[in-house]
């Protein structure tokens, strides 16, 4: 019986206890204000022009503060020389403000930047940056002194097809990150016709819009195998990525569903099924989406897919899959019900109305109100400017979501009460939002956001949720595991609950971190115990641990304090 | 372009048309005035004065007398367009189309920014079936005559006739905004909210069909016409309303119960659903939608072998329905009969993936 069914309408919505939650925009004060994302033309005329830019969120300098990197976008007649929209690396300064250190970083050259991984791909203990691009994708290696180097031709991974998300993830266990790169379209505005091109219209409900994806060509995902120096080899057809049907892929997320030990790969694909790579053990796939329940939505038909997220919603100790999609479907909130099958409960969990007119993107399972449950968000916006004539119930500007997991009822099923509207307007005026995803920029236990807007500035939005939960947060650093811990399993008691917190690859949409994990722990004030379960299959256990406090774990050593400095 | 005539009977006059007692009367259409004409000594003034008495006697309906005088008129001022144009008229009253033609030309090429003339012209055109012409005569009185309920509704009618919905849909709301109380407006307000649907602009069908239905609340099929409008434009709670109306009055169609029921699912009140489109397989059992949504409701109230056996039926009818198969798969899952679930999801996939095959290579497209 599934610990989430049960009725919505009909169940008591046991929520409040953790007070109303609040995100206040500090873009400006914190430094972030003078950015500006730039993604072509404002009436969207080609489809290259509708996706955004991503953004990371990770600890270059490795002084304890997450530090933030912003692709910017270029549009299709390019800018003149020195004009070009640059890309941003502001350095987290620990006081709430960043510090745009961009041009010393060797990370400023401009590019059409896509989405972003973050992961030490060579062990070196610094993290490194792969950032997908429209006209050629890039590695840039983290030399820990503060400044990159470009080094995508070298390690073999310049491919120049269009990639959206990406994921750092070590799929055959020999403790090195390999790379999955998501491709979306094959773009050429040489093929592709321009928007009100009267010879090719393309239309959606009637009126005429940027063309694609359907129709478009698309090109198969890429998997890079790591070959441990410095270089790596496309193993896409070797491991077993479809390339018979192709799909256009936008988000990925590497986790390990059957808890087998061994990674696998779940991609959100536009206007096509969505796919699950199930790992055989050896960094081969067998495609089993369909089977597993997490192909199509929730009528079996192929959805406007977007971003997606992996994460245990109900606290049964299985991760969960989000699936944001496109307006007039439903986002997907799919359950791992166990035996290599995933339950769609967005009916049951409540989220079904409430996101079938959004578009989303970005989204996360995130605890923010520190009660020990997680909840979530959705960035929306619409691709087609023009959707505003159409009066179809959506807009092209729309207010991202915040949802708050909540009991239902006697049950103790979980369902998402939504409380966008004491989210504050940081999270709901209405824009083009894109990327995105949850960091505790100013370390103070509860999970902020970072969002990019497309054409406009992103977004920092800070926590102020006046929740008393407490919390723990955790650096994790591999050995024999690969260095970002990618994949590691932490299993936390506290309080009388256990709870799963998983360092999955990617998620969300064009959107990566480094890996850092965090708990809310409601009125715990002990962990317990706290055990991990390592990428390598190590595993160490630790008990009574403080709450409201940052630690770093690293493999097979003791645990270690990491507060603020 | 559709190439059938319009009927003069379907045409609205507009305001300044031949007098009810004017007798038709065939007269010779004048030669135009144009730069290749003999030089004549041009009195415009006498002219004038020549027009306006010729106008007393159209109004009087002195008609012969009136055409002389037109004519004697043009004689004094061959580029005397106001005689041309009352000439015309009479000509087209007469039946006399090419002369009326003729003479209407004549005057619009030596004023086109008189709207009456530009009017009379399209007429004379639209029983020519000269369409082309027509439209721009009558886009070119709209524009003079931005008022004219006859030049709009002639224009929305042009539109409408050759199959250009979206301009006729916005020309007929001119007309309504112009006229909001002719008899024709309320007609024309269905024929308004369908074209808006039709264009796939549901949401601005919603007000005509409401003004419709003021007038008319007993037509049931057009409140669920109403309701499909409001479901498109998504705005469903609305959209019930109107479905739960034509429903109590016990009229509602398969269609109807189908649709309702789909808004219930949506809304999740999932018992009603249930009970819609119940209602709706029973009411016609062979379209596979409304059988493969209550599946849907069905598995979601953890009756799944209900809906199994339901989509039993869907693929016997229809083998190759993917969304069947697919549901059918999900059900049997939670009936823990998993071979049979994996067998139902790998039919879906074999018959989703020709389907993706085909789309993936197909035309460009905006999104599904």
């Amino acid at each position: 019986m599934s610990p989430v069914s049960g009725w919505l309408l009909t169940a008591t919505l046991a929520a409040a206890a953790g007070g109303a939650p609040l995100f206040n925009e500090v873009t400006r004060p914190a430094g972030l204000g003078g950015v500006m994302l730039v993604t072509g033309s404002s009436s969207k005329d080609y489809i290259v022009e509708t996706i955004g830019t991503g953004a990371a969120a990770f600890d270059f300098d490795l002084d304890g503060w997450q530090d933030i990197y912003l692709p910017n976008g270029s549009r299709l007649e390019g800018f003149p020389k020195g004009q070009e929209p640059r890309p941003h690396l502001f350095r987290n300064k620990g006081d709430g403000t960043f510090e745009d250190v961009t041009a010393r970083s060797g990370l400023g050259e401009p590019f059409w930047g896509s989405g972003v991984a973050v992961g030490d791909y060579d062990n070196d203990g610094w993290p490194d940056l792969y950032a997908t691009a429209y006209g050629g994708n890039r590695l840039f290696h983290n030399r820990g002194d503060g400044t990159f180097e470009e080094v995508a031709h070298q390690a073999g991974v310049d491919d120049p097809r269009w990639g959206a998300s990406s994921t750092f993830a070590d799929f055959d266990g020999d403790g090195r990150l390999d790379l999955y790169v998501a491709t979306y379209v094959a773009f050429d505005t040489a093929t592709v016709p321009r928007r009100g091109d009267l010879e090719h219209p393309c239309y959606y409900r009637g009126a005429l819009v940027m063309c694609g994806p359907t129709g478009l060509k698309a090109d198969p995902d890429i998997l890079y195998h790591n070959n441990g120096d410095g270089t790596f080899t496309d193993a896409t057809i070797a491991s077993g990525i479809r390339t018979d049907l192709l799909m256009f892929g936008l988000g990925v997320v590497a986790f390990d569903y059957d808890e087998d030990g061994h990674i696998d790969i779940y991609v959100a694909n536009d206007a096509t099924p969505n796919q699950l790579y199930h790992n055989r053990g050896d960094g081969t796939f067998d495609e089993v989406a369909a089977v597993s329940g997490v192909a199509y939505g929730v009528d079996g038909a192929e959805e406007g897919s977007m971003g997606t997220s992996a994460g245990d919603f109900d606290g049964d100790g299985h991760l969960d899959l989000l699936v944001t999609n496109f307006s007039h479907q439903f986002y997907q909130l799919l359950r791992y019900a166990g035996g290599g099958y995933f339950e769609d409960v967005t009916f049951a969990t409540g989220l079904a109305e409430k996101t079938y007119l959004t578009l989303g993107w970005a989204t996360d399972f995130f605890d923010y109100d520190n009660d020990g449950w997680l909840d979530i968000f959705f960035s929306n916006g619409h691709v087609y400017p023009s959707v505003d004539d159409f009066q179809i119930g959506t807009k092209y500007l729309q207010p991202c979501q915040l949802f708050r997991n909540v009991t239902a009822g006697s049950g103790g099923g979980r369902v998402f009460q939504d409380v966008s509207g004491n989210a504050g307007p940081g999270l709901t005026t209405p824009r083009a939002h894109r990327a995105g995803g949850v960091f505790d920029f100013d370390r103070d236990g509860r999970l902020d956001l970072l969002l990019t807007v497309m054409d406009g500035a992103p977004l920092l939005l800070h926590n102020e949720s006046p929740s008393s939960g407490h919390w723990v947060e955790l650096r994790l650093a591999g050995k024999a595991s690969n260095r970002s811990a990618i994949g590691a399993r932490i299993s936390l008691k506290a309080g009388g609950r256990s709870l799963i917190r998983y360092a999955a690859g990617g998620g969300s949409f064009l959107w990566s971190s480094d890996t850092k994990l965090h708990a809310g722990l409601g009125a715990a004030k002990t962990i317990d115990g706290l055990q991990v379960l390592w990428p390598s299959g190590a595993r160490q256990e630790f008990r009574n641990l403080a709450v409201d406090r940052e630690y770093q774990l690293v493999e097979g050593e003791p645990i270690q304090p990491a507060g603020k400095p | 372009m559709k190439t059938g005539r319009f009927v003069g009977a379907a045409l609205v006059l507009c305001a300044a048309v031949l007098p009810v007692h004017a007798s038709p009367m065939a007269t010779a259409a004048p030669t135009p005035a144009t730069a290749s004409s003999p030089a004549t000594a041009s009195n415009p003034s006498a002219a004038d004065a020549l027009y306006d008495q010729a106008d007393r006697m159209f109004a009087a309906g002195q008609m012969d007398q009136a055409v002389a005088l037109y004519h004697k008129a043009l004689d004094a001022d061959p580029a005397h367009w106001k005689s041309l144009c009352r000439l015309g008229q009479i000509q087209a009253a007469a039946r006399s189309y090419p002369e009326a033609e003729q003479s209407l030309k004549a005057a619009v090429a030596i004023n086109p920014d008189n709207g009456v003339c530009q009017s009379r012209l399209a007429q004379v055109l639209l029983i020519g079936n000269k369409l082309s012409e027509a439209e721009a005569a009558l886009e070119k009185a709209a524009q003079l005559m931005p008022g004219d309920e006859g030049v709009l509704f002639n224009l929305a009618r042009l539109y409408e006739n050759t199959d250009r919905p979206g301009p006729a849909a916005d020309t007929y709301s001119r007309f309504l905004e112009t006229a909001p109380a002719s008899e024709r407006a309320t007609a024309t307000r269905l024929k308004v909210a369908r074209l808006y649907s039709e264009i796939l602009q549901p949401a601005r069908a919603v007000e005509p069909y409401r003004r419709f239905l003021e007038a008319q609340p007993g037509q049931l099929s057009v409140r669920a016409e109403l309701a499909t409008a409001l479901m498109g434009a998504s705005r469903y709670a609305e959209a019930l309303e109107e479905y739960d109306k034509v429903i109590s009055a016990g009229s509602a169609d398969a269609t109807t119960l189908s649709n309702a029921g789909a808004i219930c699912m949506l809304l999740q009140n999932t018992p009603r659903a249930i009970e819609l489109l119940g209602k709706a397989v029973a009411a016609d059992p062979k379209p596979v939608p409304p059988r493969l949504s209550l599946a849907m409701v069905l598995s979601q109230s953890g009756q799944d072998a209900r809906a199994v056996e339901l989509l039993r039926g869907v693929t016997a009818d229809d083998p190759e329905n993917n969304r069947a198969w697919f549901l059918m798969g999900q059900s049997l899952m939670k009936l823990g009969r998993v071979d049979e679930a994996r067998s139902a999801f790998e039919r879906h996939r074999s018959i989703h993936d020709r389907i993706m095959k085909e789309r993936v290579s197909g035309r460009t497209e905006g999104h599904p």
